[in-house]
């Protein structure tokens, strides 16, 4: 039955898409104000569109479907690679992490900061194959984000400046 | 994501004609390109703005791709692409009926709801968004947008007239109107008379005149003037005579 009421969606699409379509122009365009401005609309869509997002479950995945890679995301933040794939399994303690820093992560995969904040604050990630002898899984090492800073190779003097301001 | 994309086509066909259903040769172009993309420069493509920015019909093919594969962080991020695309068309859209603003977003939220359900779809019966996105969410948005009029149009309903009033003289007006080989005058005067009819109006007048299709049927199964406005019969009704009226009283003047 659901299916049948799906076909009937499509015809009736068909038969709109003749009309939109009609040579006399029946299809008037709008005259009138609008009733709802179009950031007010485009708000609500987000909001529904949250509303049915499953939350984030990989931060690499979300950078992934901006088109980046950890390089380019790393560039975008300003920071260095290696401390987003601690993030990532998120081996930052959260409360350490500048917001100024989450809330540019969550601009650059265009999450909102509720949802990359409730992925950051989740248990830490164990590294994906790792295997172990003992009979509980070992606890993964959470470091602070300014340790991470500090410790990483790769940081220059100008992200450490920025992030530590911040 | 997978590295290969193989652009499937698509299965349905037409309901007039029994033609094959087709997408425009440009997305048809645009997906075999993004087919022949490695998986991040096929993102970037994807998601990237302004001019070379893909088409909605092939975004739409793309998020249903993601679903097949299981990529939801990806299709996800195309649909929200999606939204911030339709909202300006949305807005303008709505303009057409005056709603009052509460009103106005609840149809959005109801419309998002429905092109979300779309979008996350794979079924075949769903293709029709990826030949014509926009004619798919027009519709839609209509069908919303009337239920809520119907119900905020109390006073009008309790005005109306008996139904088949006056219908002889009137029919011949509308009949005219939808005429698809007009004389010079009928094309001169049709741009005028149309403008003084509302959307649905408008649609009931096409859909009857021009579709030739029933206003009304028990039968479930048939394509009416009803059921592509979302209303009943009844209603339909009252757009025609509406309209009859409205014409009636143009051509008085």
């Amino acid at each position: 039955m659901a299916t049948n009421l799906k076909e009937r969606e499509s015809d009736l699409d068909e038969v709109f898409a003749r009309f939109s379509d009609h040579p006399l122009g029946f299809y008037a365009t709008a005259e009138n104000a609008p009733s709802l401005s179009e950031g007010r609309v485009r708000e609500l869509g987000l909001g529904v569109l949250a509303e049915r997002r499953p939350a984030l479950t990989s931060l690499i995945n979300a950078v992934k479907a901006q088109g980046m890679n950890l390089e380019t995301a790393a560039q975008t933040l300003d920071a260095p690679e290696g401390l987003l794939w601690k993030l990532h399994r998120r081996l930052i303690a959260f409360e350490t992490i500048p917001q100024a820093f989450v809330e540019k992560l969550a601009e650059s995969v265009r999450r909102n900061v509720d949802e990359i904040s409730a992925y950051l604050r989740q248990p830490p990630m164990l590294a994906p194959g790792a295997s172990y002898r003992a009979d509980t899984a070992p606890e993964a090492l959470v470091e602070s984000f300014e340790t991470a800073l500090s410790n990483d190779p790769d940081v220059t003097d100008a992200m450490r400046a920025r992030w530590r301001e911040s | 994501m997978k590295d290969i994309w193989t652009p499937h086509p698509l299965t349905r066909t037409r309901k007039d004609d029994g033609a094959a259903y087709r997408r425009e040769p440009s997305v048809e172009a645009e997906i075999e390109k993004l087919c022949a993309l490695k998986p991040r420069m096929r993102q970037a493509s994807l998601v990237r703005g302004g001019e070379g920015r893909v088409k909605e019909e092939t975004l739409v093919w793309a998020i249903r791709e993601c679903v097949r594969e299981g990529d939801v962080e990806m299709a996800w991020t195309l649909a929200e692409l999606l939204t911030e695309r339709a909202s300006g068309h949305i807005s303008r859209q709505l303009a057409k009926w005056r709603l009052p603003a509460e009103d106005a977003e609840d149809c959005t939220r109801d419309l998002f709801a429905k092109l979300f359900d779309a979008l996350f779809d794979t079924e075949p019966s769903g293709e029709f968004w990826e030949v014509r996105f926009w004619v798919c969410l027009d519709r839609r948005l209509w069908n919303l947008v009337e239920r809520r009029q119907g119900a905020l149009d109390v006073q009008l309903r309790e005005a109306e007239a008996p139904e088949g009033s006056e219908s002889g003289e009137t029919e011949s007006l509308l009949a005219r109107l939808t005429d698809p080989n007009p004389g010079p005058e009928a094309l001169a005067e049709r741009g005028a008379a149309l403008s003084i009819l509302t959307e649905t109006e408008r649609l009931a007048v096409y859909l009857t005149y021009v579709e030739g299709l029933p206003e009304e049927s028990e039968d479930p199964e048939r394509v009416t003037a009803a059921r592509i406005l979302g209303v009943t019969g009844r209603s339909v009704r009252n757009y025609l005579r509406r309209a009859e009226e409205k014409l009636r009283k143009w051509r008085q003047t």
